[in-house]
């Protein structure tokens, strides 16, 4: 790996650029705004993540792994639970209510067919892995309407998130992979909803962006204020 | 050789109103035309077609800035006309008059933002005003994708689903077998099994593509407004409003069961005879 | 799609891999001009590449040769040698090839986007530029007749993180140079070595007229970061372009007056057009309806 964590102490992200798995840690550690360090993995072309030393970190050769002061923690829906419990005292990203956590943890366990399904049309698109790409995409399209139907609902009962009206970490779980999945060739123009929260991730503070998910570009002044060409603040 | 689509002479809904804040940016299709719905930081909302004059890029990836959109791919920015009128790359350049993105008319009425081409003729869309009825109080209940085509949605409105039950009595609940007859080319009917009427839908066109339906059941009557639009063969967009007999008793209960109904009226839909 | 009836794009060389791609006893099948081939190493390490039809037969062989990393092919008699990129014999740079990437867009798409400088602020925002530096200053763009390449030089644009290895905002030197419609490279500013110029190439494989894989890599010198850090540094701007180029509309590079609008800053993009159409290549552009 390119450079091992030479210290136990402190947060380190194993870490792919193009991954949106890694991306939502990157993400809640931005919102978190916690300090931490990135270690890039070469997913491709070099599939570094299915050699022997990836492997002793995790057996299941998944990126990304979290590693805080010594503590390796794999998978990213984990990694957000984590961080959550660990790090957000305002408890506003995965607020201490069983029946909030359990259906938090139930948009977890979705992002994970989304990325069994977006995820892995855009892995076929792009990087050309090998895999059933009609099934990936149906089943994309499966949950993006299942998604997108819920954001509706929600709106009329005034929840503008999955679970609250503010976002939590399911949020952020099922985020990526629904903002890049046209990248996979399943296209957003049939869940409105669905693109009106990504629209609404980007004006969150500390939002931060990868490729494949542009910024809004408002220009920003001093006070953190979008203006336009003529210098004219409007929101 | 593939024709370019063009938009229909008529006015089509698009979405709704409030599904579009000021910023932001939509993407539709109308008879496979493919459009960038925005709406600037005035409040007005704007419909061009989806597609950059300089590279081809669709303007839906851009953002907007006051009142103009711009392009993801270089920044450039067009005015609420399409005129172009700011080239970040030339900055102190005025780009010409003829360097324009291509508009079309777009209007909000009832809650929705309806699209026509420029030359449409019937500039007004009041015209529909006096169709719809101006004592009903319609809100938005959802837009969504229907794999139907236009055409098909009203003949097989057979499979049109049992009414929500919030206006459903315990009395109906309980009745197990209930069937829908088309009483006319207009009305139908939910019966039990004494041909006792349950539930009744009439529907009356107020133009193509929009329709209203009144949908009765134990004295209580709901008005429902179907807005179609026609994305290509197989995929119709249905933009649902609801003027409900009575708005005050519990409007958020009342809007989510109709948004209920209507995925279940989507599924019926859907499935293939 | 069936192969290409393109007679320019067909006599000459295209790229079909990268040379680790192809290990012995492992054929395998790729798309070049919308036909079907099949690569294999064979013992003695040479690639044979053969046309195969659409029930796997074996049809014609094509010749094969291997270089600047790659592995390349062509589906008829080239007029010209492979071009040259000298730079691939400075052994004390570092060779960083960042894998294919497959792009739903026309190979030449992805070329003109290469060379093209008024997008940085807006698509690599932050890296290649940002706002409001976004003037594209005055600068040369040619068709070499010698060489029959695309050129462009003397171009200069402010960059907040040209390099991976570079520090600070400051003023990049570019040069551009089409080395064949699916192939390029440029020449920028090296932050370690200021006498020397760092390259960045992208080859395309043409799969079929909408649809591409793309390599690309870089001949850096940079003594501060790992082959990692340096492919992310690529893809991440790579992946930033994707979104562009799977969005244009035609999906064809046009090459007739009127269909797309031009400014001064595109000077490059219309002279590399300009090259495409006195060579009347036709795959990969839009026809005139």
């Amino acid at each position: 790996m390119s450079s091992k964590p030479n210290t136990q102490k402190g947060l380190y992200l194993y870490d792919y650029i193009l991954s949106g798995n890694c991306y939502k840690v990157r993400l809640f550690l931005s919102f978190l705004q916690l300090d931490h360090e990135l270690i890039p993995i070469d997913f491709f072309p070099g599939f570094e993540h299915k050699q022997t030393e990836f492997l002793e970190l995790n057996p299941l050769g998944q990126i990304p792994v979290l590693m805080d002061d010594g503590f390796v923690l794999p998978d990213a829906q984990a990694i957000l639970v984590y961080l959550a419990a660990k790090y957000d005292s305002t408890e506003a990203w995965y607020p201490k209510d069983p029946k909030l956590q359990g259906r938090i943890t139930q948009w977890l366990a979705f992002a994970d067919s989304i990325t069994g399904s977006c995820s892995a049309a855009r892995l076929h698109d792009k990087l050309g892995f090998k895999l059933n790409i009609e099934q990936a995409r149906k089943k994309g399209h499966q949950n993006l309407r299942l998604l997108d139907d819920h954001l509706v609902e929600n709106k009329i009962v005034g929840k503008d998130w999955l679970v609250l009206n503010r976002p939590t970490i399911a949020d952020i779980a099922c985020f990526p992979y629904v903002a890049l999945a046209e990248e996979g060739g399943i296209s957003l123009n049939d869940y409105p909803a669905a693109r009106s929260w990504i629209n609404r991730f980007k004006k969150l503070p500390q939002f931060i962006v990868m490729p494949g998910i542009p910024p809004l570009h408002g220009m920003k002044n001093n006070e953190g204020k979008f203006f336009n060409q003529e210098g004219l603040c409007f929101s | 050789m593939i024709q370019k689509p063009v938009l229909p002479k008529n006015w089509v809904a698009v979405g709704f109103s409030q599904d579009l804040e000021k910023g932001q940016i939509n993407i539709v299709i109308i008879e496979e035309l493919e459009l960038v719905i925005w709406r600037d930081h005035k409040g007005q909302a704007h419909a061009w077609d989806n597609r950059c004059p300089h590279r081809g890029t669709r303007l839906s990836l851009g953002f907007v800035r006051g009142n103009q959109l711009a392009c993801l791919y270089h920044g450039w920015q067009f005015g609420g006309d399409g005129q172009c009128v700011y080239t970040p790359s030339i900055p102190d350049s005025t780009p010409p008059k003829s360097l324009k993105a291509h508009t079309h008319r777009c209007v909000e009425f009832l809650g929705l933002i309806w699209v026509a081409p420029l030359d449409f003729e019937h500039k007004d869309i009041r015209g529909l005003e006096s169709h719809v009825r101006d004592s009903m109080d319609f809100q938005p209940v959802r837009s969504m994708i229907i794999y139907c085509s236009a055409e098909n949605i009203f003949n097989r409105l057979a499979s049109i689903p049992f009414p929500p039950s919030r206006i459903m009595s315990r009395r109906l609940r309980s009745i197990s077998n209930m069937r829908l007859i088309r009483e006319t080319e207009s009305v139908f009917l939910w019966e039990d099994d004494e041909n006792r009427t349950l539930a009744s839908y009439q529907f009356r066109e107020i133009q193509p593509d929009f329709v209203e339906f009144n949908c009765e059941s134990e004295g209580t009557a709901d008005v429902l407004l179907f807005a179609l639009q026609k994305i290509d063969s197989q995929k119709t967009a249905l933009h649902l409003l609801l003027a409900p007999e009575n708005w005050s008793s519990d409007p958020i209960s009342l809007k989510l069961a109709y948004a209920q109904w209507s995925k279940k009226l989507r599924n019926q839909l859907e499935q293939v005879f | 799609m069936t192969k290409t009836t393109d007679p320019v794009a067909i006599n000459d060389w295209q790229v079909i891999g990268r040379i680790d791609d192809f290990l012995k006893g492992q054929p395998k099948q790729t798309r070049l001009l919308g036909q079907s081939l099949v690569a294999e190493r064979h013992k003695n390490g040479d690639i044979k590449v053969h046309e195969i039809s659409e029930l796997g037969e074996t049809l014609r062989s094509c010749p094969v040769q291997e270089k600047f990393g790659h592995v390349w092919t062509t589906l008829g008699k080239p007029k010209r040698e492979l071009f040259d990129i000298p730079e691939f014999q400075q052994i004390d740079r570092k060779y960083v090839g960042c894998g294919g990437v497959m792009v739903k867009a026309s190979a030449l798409r992805v070329v003109e986007n290469f060379l093209d400088i008024g997008h940085f602020p807006y698509v690599h925002t932050d890296f290649l530029g940002s706002e409001p530096l976004t003037e594209v200053k005055d600068y040369k763009a040619e068709i070499r007749i010698d060489v029959d390449e695309v050129w462009a030089d003397d171009i200069s644009f402010h960059q907040d993180k040209a390099m991976l290895s570079a520090t600070g905002g400051k003023a990049v030197e570019y040069m551009y140079r089409v080395v064949s419609p699916f192939n390029t490279v440029l020449y920028k500013t090296c932050p370690e070595k200021p006498e020397e110029w760092d390259i960045i190439g992208l080859f395309a494989q043409p799969l079929e007229e909408n649809l591409c894989r793309v390599y690309a890599f870089m001949l850096v010198f940079d003594s501060q970061n790992t082959e990692t850090d340096l492919i992310h540094f690529q893809q991440m701007i790579f992946f930033q372009d994707i979104i562009i180029l799977e969005n244009q509309l035609p999906v064809g590079v046009p090459l007739y007056d009127g269909a797309e609008r031009s400014i001064k800053a595109d000077k490059t993009q219309l002279q590399f057009r300009k090259w495409l159409k006195q060579k009347g290549l036709q795959f990969g552009t839009d026809q005139e309806t």
